[in-house]
This record gives C-alpha cells, sequence and structure tokens, in this order.
C-alpha cells in the first residue's frame, strides 16, 4: 500500500516537474498581474513612486468609473459594435465558408484572400483600409458620387460613421478566421444527411436551413463567444484608425483603459476599469451560455 | 529503466530552467558586451568590473532632439570634455511612441538620466506624475542661477514653483510661403519686415487656391495641431494663459475662440483654402507635407529651416521665402512658441551628474545655434543664423533676415499652449469638441457650450 503511494507521489512529482515552466509562466505572467491589477484598482497607485507614493482608497476608484463620462462613452461604444460588427461578422463569414465549401473554381486562391487581412500587420491593413474610405479620394466615396450619391458619408472623420467604419474594418480583418473555422465545422457534416436530403427532394435552401445550420451550430455559438469577447477587447484599430474621436465617438473601453493608465498615468482607476470590464464580459459570456440550450445542437 | 529515464528528464528539465534564468547575467559584462567565455579571462573581467564600478553611465533620451544639428554638435563635445571622461554616455535618440515608452521605462524602475521634455503641457504632465524630478534643491547646492543663465525663459522651466527642466531650446512660429505659387498667381511676395492681419492671411489663402481633386493647390497648410484654430485667439489675447479666466476656469466663452474657430471652419469649408480636418486626420498630414509644394502658405517653427536647407531629403522645385508671423492687429510682430528642456528623470542614477551635464548641453547647443534664439542668454550666440543664411540666402533667406524674423526685440513672444490647472486634461476636452465642430457633426455654439461646461470640470477635478 505504501509502495504504491510513493509510486503515486513519484510519478506526480514528475507529472508538475513537466507542467512547472507553463506554471511558472502562468503564474508570473497571468496570476500575478491579475490579481496585482485588483490590488491597484483599490489605490491611488503612483506608478513613479510605487507603494511609498500610494495611498489605498477602497472602492474609490470602482465609483470613479460610473461616473467618468469617457467610461459611459466606451461601454456604449464597445455595446454598439458588438451589435453592430458580431452578427454580421458571423453571417457573412458562414455564407463564405459555405460558397468556399464548395468545389468552385479558384477555391484555394479564394480562401487565401480571405485569410490574409488577419495574417496583414494591423497598422497596413488600417492604412489600406483608410486609403479606401478616404472621404474625398477614396475609391469607396468616387463609386457613391459615381451612382449619384451627393454627399457621401466622411468615414472615420464622421461622429456618425467612425464607429461602423472601424467595425467594418474589425470584420474584413476577422473574416478569413471565422471562415476557416466555419469551413471546418461544414466539413465534419456527413455528406449522407444532404444526399438523402436531396432525395427526399427538399432544396438547397431547405438543406442550409435544416441541416447545414443546426449542425454548424456548436462552430457558431464558438464564434459567437470567442468574436464577442474579442470585438469588446477592440483597441489598435481604434488607436491606429481614429484614436478614439471625432471627439469620443470611436472611444473603446480598452482605448479608455490604455489613455488612463499610459498617457495619463491613473493606474489604480485603470485598474478598476479592467475589472469592471472583465465583469461586464463574464456576464455576458455566461448569457450566451445558457442561451446556448436553446439553440445548439450536439450531434 | 523507467526510473531512470524519468530522473533524466525531470534533471533535464530542471536544468534547463535554471540554465534560461541565469544565463544572460553570467554572459554579460558591465557594459553590455557578451563575455567571450573563457576561463582564463575571469580574473581579467573581475578587475575590469572592479574598475567600471568607479565609472558612471549617464543614459539619455533625447527622442527626436539630436536631428536638431546644434544639439547634435554639443552631444559631441559633451562627451570629449574631460570632466565627463569617467562617464559612458548612452545616447538614445529617436524611439518608437516615446511620449508612451519613455515614463513606463521609468516607471519600471529602468535607469533614465536626461529626457527631453518637448512641450509644456506634457512637462505639467510628467511633473504632476512625478516622472521627472524637481529640480530647485539641486539648482542651489549647485550654486547654478536659471533666471540668470535663461533670463525670461527660466518661468517656462517652472511647475507647481519647482523648476522642472533645464530650458534648451526655444521654437518661434513663422510664416512661409511657397514662392512659385505666388508667381503663378500674380500676387507680390508678403513683406518680409512687416506683418499682415489673420484676415489678410486668410485673403490672401483664398487667392492663392487653384484647381480640384490631385492637382489642387492650397492657399495655406493646416495641421491638427490646435493652435492652427486658436492661434489668432491667443494672439488677441496674450497667450494660453488666457485659456483661464479670472476665476481659474475655462475661458473659452471669450469671443476671440469663437471668432478663430469659426474663421478656421471658414477657410476649410467656405473658401476652401486650407484642407479639411478630416483629409488632414485620415491623410495623416504631417509638417514636413509643406515642402511637397502644394501649399501657398505655412505658419510653423523654425525647424522649416532645416528642411528647406535639405534638399537631398526633401527635394523641391520651388523657392521659399519667409515672413513674421500673421497678426490680430496694427504691425508689431508677434509669434509664439514652446520652450523645450531636458528633465531628470525619477530614476536617475545621478542626478547631480545630469542637471550638470543638461547645463552644459543647454550652454553648447546655445554657441552652436543657427536656426532658432536660443534660451540660453549667458552664451555668445556667434553662429546664429548664420549657418542656414549662408544655405538659404540666395532664396532671400539671408542671416539679416532670419534675425530680422526670429531675434528681433520688438516680436511679441506668447506661449503657444494651454498653461493652466488640469491643462492636460482640459486640452483634451477642448480638442474633442473643437473636431467635432470642424467636421461639421455640431455647431458653434454647442461646442463653445460644451468646451466650457466640461473644461470647467475638469479643471475644478
Amino acid at each position: 500500500m505504501r509502495t504504491r503511494r510513493k509510486k503515486h507521489i513519484k510519478q506526480n512529482i514528475v507529472g508538475y516537474t513537466f507542467i512547472l515552466p507553463s506554471l511558472i509562466g502562468f503564474i508570473l505572467f497571468m496570476a500575478y498581474p491579475l490579481f496585482h491589477s485588483l490590488f491597484l484598482s483599490l489605490m491611488n497607485w503612483n506608478m513613479f513612486k510605487g507603494l511609498e507614493g500610494s495611498t489605498f482608497i477602497g472602492f474609490d476608484n470602482y465609483k470613479a468609473v460610473f461616473e467618468n463620462e469617457y467610461f459611459r462613452a466606451g461601454i456604449m461604444n464597445n455595446i454598439k459594435f458588438v451589435i453592430m460588427a458580431v452578427p454580421l461578422l458571423l453571417i457573412v463569414s458562414m455564407l463564405l465558408a459555405t460558397l468556399l465549401n464548395r468545389n468552385i473554381w479558384g477555391r484555394g486562391a479564394l480562401r487565401t484572400m480571405y485569410f490574409m487581412p488577419y495574417v496583414a500587420t494591423i497598422t497596413a491593413a488600417a492604412v489600406v483600409f483608410s486609403a479606401l474610405f478616404h472621404p474625398e479620394f477614396g475609391p469607396i466615396n468616387s463609386f457613391l458620387r459615381a451612382i449619384g450619391v451627393a454627399d457621401p458619408p466622411s468615414w472615420t472623420a464622421s461622429v456618425k460613421w467612425a464607429l461602423p467604419t472601424v467595425a467594418l474594418f474589425w470584420i474584413w480583418k476577422n473574416l478569413g478566421y471565422c471562415v476557416v473555422i466555419f469551413l471546418a465545422g461544414l466539413q465534419g457534416i456527413p455528406k449522407s444527411y444532404y444526399e438523402a436530403a436531396s432525395i427526399d427532394g427538399a432544396s438547397k435552401f431547405s438543406q442550409f436551413m435544416h441541416i447545414t445550420l443546426p449542425l454548424v451550430s456548436p462552430t457558431t455559438f464558438f464564434l459567437a463567444v470567442t468574436t464577442v469577447i474579442a470585438s469588446f477587447q477592440v483597441f489598435a484599430e481604434v488607436n491606429v484608425m481614429t484614436e478614439g474621436g471625432p471627439g469620443t465617438a470611436t472611444v473603446t473601453l480598452v482605448y479608455h483603459i490604455y489613455e488612463t493608465a499610459f498617457k495619463r498615468y491613473q493606474m489604480g482607476y485603470a485598474s478598476a476599469v479592467s475589472w469592471v470590464f472583465f465583469a461586464l464580459v463574464v456576464v455576458v459570456t455566461a448569457i450566451q451560455w445558457m442561451g446556448q440550450k436553446k439553440w445548439v445542437k450536439y450531434v | 529503466m523507467k526510473k531512470i529515464c524519468s530522473i533524466i528528464l525531470v534533471l533535464t528539465m530542471v536544468l534547463g530552467i535554471l540554465t534560461a534564468c541565469g544565463q544572460d547575467d553570467s554572459k554579460k559584462t558591465n557594459d553590455g558586451t557578451k563575455d567571450q567565455g573563457t576561463a582564463s579571462n575571469n580574473d581579467a573581467n573581475a578587475n575590469k568590473k572592479t574598475a567600471e564600478k568607479e565609472r558612471e553611465k549617464l543614459i539619455i533620451s533625447l527622442d527626436k532632439m539630436p536631428e536638431d544639428v546644434k544639439l547634435a554638435r554639443a552631444i559631441e563635445e559633451v562627451q570629449e570634455m574631460e570632466k565627463y571622461s569617467h562617464v559612458d554616455f548612452e545616447i538614445h535618440g529617436k524611439e518608437a511612441d516615446f511620449l508612451t515608452t519613455m515614463p513606463i521605462t521609468v516607471a519600471g524602475g529602468e535607469q533614465r538620466d536626461l529626457v527631453a521634455v518637448a512641450q509644456p503641457i506634457l512637462q505639467q504632465q510628467w511633473a504632476d506624475a512625478g516622472t521627472i524630478q524637481p529640480l530647485t534643491k539641486m539648482i542651489e547646492s549647485l550654486g547654478l542661477d536659471f533666471e540668470k543663465e535663461f533670463g525670461p525663459y527660466a518661468a517656462n522651466a517652472m511647475n507647481n514653483g519647482e523648476y522642472y527642466t533645464i530650458p534648451h531650446n526655444i521654437t518661434k512660429w513663422a510664416l512661409y510661403y511657397n514662392k512659385k505659387i505666388f508667381d503663378e498667381a500674380g500676387i507680390p511676395y508678403p513683406d518680409p519686415k512687416v506683418p499682415m492681419t489673420w484676415d489678410d492671411y486668410r485673403a490672401l489663402a483664398k487667392q492663392l487656391t487653384s484647381g480640384e481633386g490631385a492637382e489642387k493647390k492650397y492657399g495655406a497648410l493646416y495641421l491638427t495641431w490646435p493652435m492652427f484654430w486658436y492661434g489668432e485667439a491667443i494672439m488677441t489675447l496674450g497667450g494660453g494663459q488666457h485659456f483661464y479666466n479670472e476665476e481659474g476656469l475655462s475661458n473659452i466663452e471669450d469671443p476671440a475662440f469663437a471668432h478663430a474657430l469659426q474663421k478656421t471652419f471658414d477657410m476649410m469649408h467656405v473658401d476652401k483654402s486650407i484642407p479639411t480636418h478630416a483629409d488632414v486626420v485620415i491623410s495623416k498630414t504631417k509638417p514636413t507635407a509643406f515642402m511637397n509644394g502644394q501649399y501657398g502658405m505655412a505658419v510653423q517653427g523654425g525647424w522649416i529651416l532645416s528642411w528647406a536647407a535639405d534638399k537631398e531629403n526633401y527635394p523641391r522645385d520651388f523657392e521659399i521665402g519667409i515672413a513674421p508671423m500673421p497678426v490680430d492687429e496694427g504691425t508689431t510682430p508677434k509669434t509664439w512658441g514652446i520652450v523645450n528642456g531636458f528633465a531628470i528623470a525619477q530614476t536617475s542614477a545621478n542626478p547631480e551628474l545630469a542637471l550638470e551635464v543638461g547645463m552644459d548641453l543647454s550652454r553648447l547647443s546655445a554657441q552652436y545655434a543657427m536656426a532658432a534664439p536660443e534660451a540660453n542668454q549667458t552664451v555668445e550666440q556667434n553662429l546664429l543664423y548664420t549657418g542656414m543664411g549662408d544655405k538659404l540666402g540666395a532664396e532671400g533667406m539671408t542671416t539679416e533676415v532670419l534675425l530680422d524674423i526670429f531675434a528681433n526685440p520688438e516680436t511679441a513672444f506668447l506661449t503657444e499652449k494651454v498653461t493652466g490647472a488640469n491643462a492636460p486634461t482640459y486640452e483634451k476636452v477642448i480638442n474633442e469638441e473643437v473636431e467635432k465642430f470642424l467636421v461639421e457633426e455640431q455647431d458653434l455654439d454647442t461646442t463653445i457650450n460644451n468646451i466650457k461646461a466640461r473644461g470647467d470640470k475638469k479643471i475644478l477635478d
């Protein structure tokens, strides 16, 4: 009995030793910063003077979060962004994946083309996108003028259009990734289902609605959860394209955290916003998780 | 066998981790170079390290400042000085996103000694945050007299009643013009001695504007820098401190601000003599855009002279002329600008040495000044503008003309930035609201009212 226990302990030690590098990495770069930020969120933290120059202020930072106009603008912009970007991204990528799943000419090249923006650096991609949507010289507005739109939008320079333009950019950038995931999901559906449906006289649309959509729903759910989280975290696109403007039209929560932490040096307040942001994402994800029972079909 | 294999694997893993963690320290010498690692060199290295401990390392972060010819020359000379023979200088030039990365580096505890502070709002922000050190006590202990040394510009080195920077350069603005565009429009060049008014400037910009699309020549260059719209207002009122009223709250209600803002808007959207704000933001138009020949006029600092003299990097098929800045009224020259400075970071290893080096850099760069008048009052400015005058004299920008524009004692000098309580946040509010007006998303009254309401709140915070 004792020998077996000893052996068990030894085996455990070996196992833990193998996971040690990852564990150290996790503790140093994930767990510690996470809890340190929780500590910072309760402090009026002076990042240049450390603990000596800082004071404990309890939940004052959390109170300040909800009174801050940039936080309010950020949360509203984030919600609008998720509503605009995620459904459109999922619908377009699913349709594209369905198309690319067929034996069409140039399928490989098309898959590569859709995936290219995803692997391109965000700055380069933003420059290309900004050039396309330039209010005066961009091809999009030239086209709109050519078809009779007298006063096309100023896109990123417009309070109304800046956020939708950033959302469009984000969709374009992430489309390739979602298409690849959907393709994997689609290829997991047995062809026999479609063959049986065809024999029964089901149309292509009917097959899509009654076979493809339900059977790809686990993939859709996975992408819905991850893209909602990713869209809440949108930062680089905003930073490169609009810097939060015009006015506060494109300020998002992560951009607000970045500005307050690294431009205004309010590390305690920024940590509080981060935790509120974390709570918000957890709630949204939990709602999605609970809602999946109604529409996700696991075969 | 399994046991032996497990032990070997575990040992390998542990050794691997330990080796990886310890590798850098063991292989690096004090000067950051890699040790060759031979056992026979160990004693020699130990002696070398002992000797190096007596030496001092000074890290200077200057961002774009080394592009300034006179400062580059000063840096070279300081490194050759006998009194600094024990100092190893580490000069950091242009750094990516300097304004963000430098404070983070300091917050991370990394040694930084002298750092460039290129504008007063940043200076206030860094002084408030503790990124840079107050210098008053050190200045006194070293027997320095900033008022004697830097004259009226010493005041620009102060925040919250303490000296925080060593002034080393003043930027002063002038009006530059593209002679080719003036010739094509058949319009005489601006007077090099008597300033025009802002109304004259706007009328002239309209006259100089021609063409459409990619062929368009704008009468003047506009950048997103806020002084491009509020410049006339601060000239009328007397400087950036007038963004605040007598009670210390926002003074944006003064009609001078609304007037200046409306006039800028009209140039963009009515006269179309300057690019729209949207165009400038999206195109990320840089100050160097004036060198591409698409703009009739540009108001900017003395740095344009350096680009004008550098025909290799800024080739052009037009000549550049210079005139005094437009003024709100009368004929007395006025200009605005800022005083650059060197500050000492919170993580300086030897603040007194940093202060001494900073003073020498300031004095020497004053001595070698060619493009801008100097903050340092005690140094003979024998080379002032002669270099630029030699290079640009053929275009009419002789040393005399440049001295008349930049070093005329009659010229009123105004601070161009918002200078007062909570200036960084108040300025952010101003920029956000003005941007909405300039892109036609908000009317003028709403803009002014919003700045007043939000600005007062931020100032009181």
